[in-house]
């Protein structure tokens, strides 16, 4: 079967500096990859150039199969390949189901209507409520985004990403600044959506993604230096090498 | 009346209190209209129907600039060529309002969508710029195009606006067109803010990033908001050479759009009904104290600096928040 995301070959330069060189990756349906390394390893580029945000200088990006390598964002989210952000970016001056509705008109292509009474429309509100109490938030469904509490919003922003239907869905660093359970409680909903998804993870909680990912790319200084099961990762010496500074993190993380 | 009531909404959702807040505030407005209907003179009423006008081009502003997040320049421009193209056409066509109307959409959307396309990909200060050369483009040619805009005399001597055929140049009938069209691009404004364009617009406006990630096309959206703002500044534009039989280069001027921003902020960017409120308090004091003082202009700017540092977000959200409480 063909891999749902396909990179291959890419490379990417900044002013001369090589960022990434000679990616290959491929994740399948049902699959979750964890994306890990330190600081400047080329994660979040990568990240940009699987979703279209940034055009790569060698290299290609294949949606089953298909090139997508010079695709802009919004033709790859229409075909499934949706992200989020380091940041939340969700709408402050919209209420939850609203947040969530925009999402989902998007993946309905009834974003630009100009009559709301449209059936399809009350469909699109129905799925959002839908999504808004799965996630939990069926309470603060009237609140506006901009007075949630931060870990509400970080679960918001992943409600935007899977109100999108994604097909691959890249995920950078949705559990940073939330506390155990709310993170536990956000990757549980994850889990529970991603069983025909592509997902790809950057994390810097290398609990996170010991926990969610059936393999591990490990990136350093723009070249990826291993890609494999969590197990065979936690062994790689070039990994440990890599982190080195924080090997006991590393290996405390994988542990538990 | 449930147009006018659309008039007092924001970009957030709005919630019953806040209805309740603006339903007060729109009988008020109701009761003006109607006492100054029954007692205005003719001077009154003209110049009501210019507040009605000139009102319902900033409301349009305040779409462009309050939900979609695109402070413009230009804006007086779409008003303008559509007042200009109403007078020319009435010169050769006769002035029925069924024929000014179409003319001045047709000129405020033409306009629009070439701003649009101008400043496609800019954003901010460039925007700013971009939106302004376009309107100096129409004034430049509003001026030099003497033959046929009369240049810097202007245009008179067109005939006087009729309604299928039947005469409508009387004050009180120029009065009651002004408020009809007012109240009807209101409905229009307002059935585009709160319509899923709409909301993408103002999504546009807090997170261009996300709305990209989402599959919206920015510059599809931007151009949709240009093209219902400049068809609704183009509607004002067509009937305002009507009112005083008159219309001069200073109406595509730059200024007149700097003076079209300031009244959107008087008012409330965010708002509808910012945009009347603005105008009649722009208009109210230039006139009045025009006769006064030659200084108009510092109170004028005294005043918007008062509104800027006492109630930012304009007059008509800091009256709804009295009223609600």
């Amino acid at each position: 079967m063909t891999p749902v995301l396909q990179v291959a070959a890419i490379q990417k330069s900044f002013a001369a500096v090589p960022v990434l060189r000679q990616i290959d990756l491929e994740v399948g349906a049902g699959e979750a990859l964890g994306l890990i390394g330190p600081n400047g390893a080329g994660k979040t580029t990568l990240f940009n150039i699987m979703s279209g945000f940034v055009t790569p200088d060698a290299g290609q990006v294949r949606l089953q199969g298909r090139d997508i390598t010079h695709m802009t964002p919004e033709c790859r989210a229409r075909l499934g390949v949706v992200r989020t952000f380091q940041k939340s970016l969700v709408f402050p001056t919209m209420s939850v189901r609203r947040n969530v509705a925009m999402a989902v008109r998007a993946a309905q292509s009834t974003g630009y209507q100009w009559w709301r009474a449209a059936p399809a429309l009350r469909q699109a509100d129905a799925q959002a409520q839908a999504l808004v109490e799965a996630g939990g938030l069926a309470s603060r469904a009237d609140t506006l985004a901009a007075n949630l509490s931060y870990g509400e919003q970080r679960t918001l922003d992943l409600l935007i990403a899977l109100a999108q239907r994604p097909r691959l869905l890249l995920l950078d660093e949705p559990t940073a600044g939330l506390s155990e359970a709310e993170s536990h409680r956000l990757l549980d909903l994850i889990a529970t959506h991603h069983a025909d998804i592509a997902l790809v993870l950057v994390s810097h909680d290398i609990d996170v993604v010991f926990r969610m990912c059936s393999r591990i790319a490990v990136m350093d200084l723009g070249v990826l230096i291993a890609n494999d099961t969590p197990h065979a990762i936690r062994a790689d010496a070039r990994v440990i090498a890599a982190y080195l500074g924080m090997p006991a993190r590393l290996i405390e993380g994988a542990g538990s | 009346m449930t147009v006018r009531a659309g008039f007092t909404g924001t970009p957030m959702d709005t919630s019953s209190s806040r209805r309740g807040g603006g339903w007060r505030l729109l009988g008020l407005a109701a009761l003006l209209c109607g006492v100054l209907a029954v007692f205005g003179d003719d001077y009154q009423l003209r110049f009501a129907a210019e507040i009605f006008l000139v009102g319902t081009a900033v409301m349009s502003l305040n779409v462009l600039v309050g939900y979609a997040g695109l402070v413009s320049l230009g804006h007086a421009a779409l008003f303008g060529a559509a007042a200009y193209g109403a007078a020319v056409a009435a010169q050769h066509w006769g002035s029925d309002l069924l024929l000014m109307l179409p003319v001045g959409v047709a000129c405020g959307m033409a306009l629009a969508a070439l701003m649009a396309l101008v400043s496609y990909r800019s954003a901010g200060l460039f925007f700013l710029v971009l939106t302004l050369v376009v309107g100096q483009m129409t004034w430049e040619v509003v001026f030099r195009w003497r033959a046929v805009t009369g240049g810097a005399d202007g245009l008179r001597g067109f005939p006087a606006l009729t309604v299928a055929g039947l005469p409508a140049s009387h004050p009180l009938a120029l009065y009651a067109l002004a408020l009809t069209l007012a109240l009807a691009c209101g409905w229009v404004l307002r059935a585009f803010v709160s319509a899923p364009v709409g909301h993408a617009v103002q999504g546009m406006r807090d997170q261009p990033l996300r709305m990209r990630a989402l599959g919206y096309h920015l510059g599809r959206l931007r151009l949709q908001a240009f093209l219902v703002t400049g068809a609704v500044a183009g509607a004002a534009g067509s009937i305002y050479p009507f009112v005083n039989q008159y219309v001069g280069p200073n109406t595509v001027h730059w200024s007149m759009s700097a003076t079209l921003v300031i009244m959107s902020v008087l008012g409330g960017i965010a708002t509808l009904a910012g945009g009347f409120v603005g105008a009649a308090l722009y208009l109210v004091a230039q006139t009045q104290l025009s006769s006064w003082t030659d200084r108009w202009q510092l109170l004028i700017g005294l005043l918007f600096v008062l509104t800027v540092i006492f109630v930012p977000q304009g007059i008509v959200p800091a009256l709804r928040r009295r009223f609600r409480s």
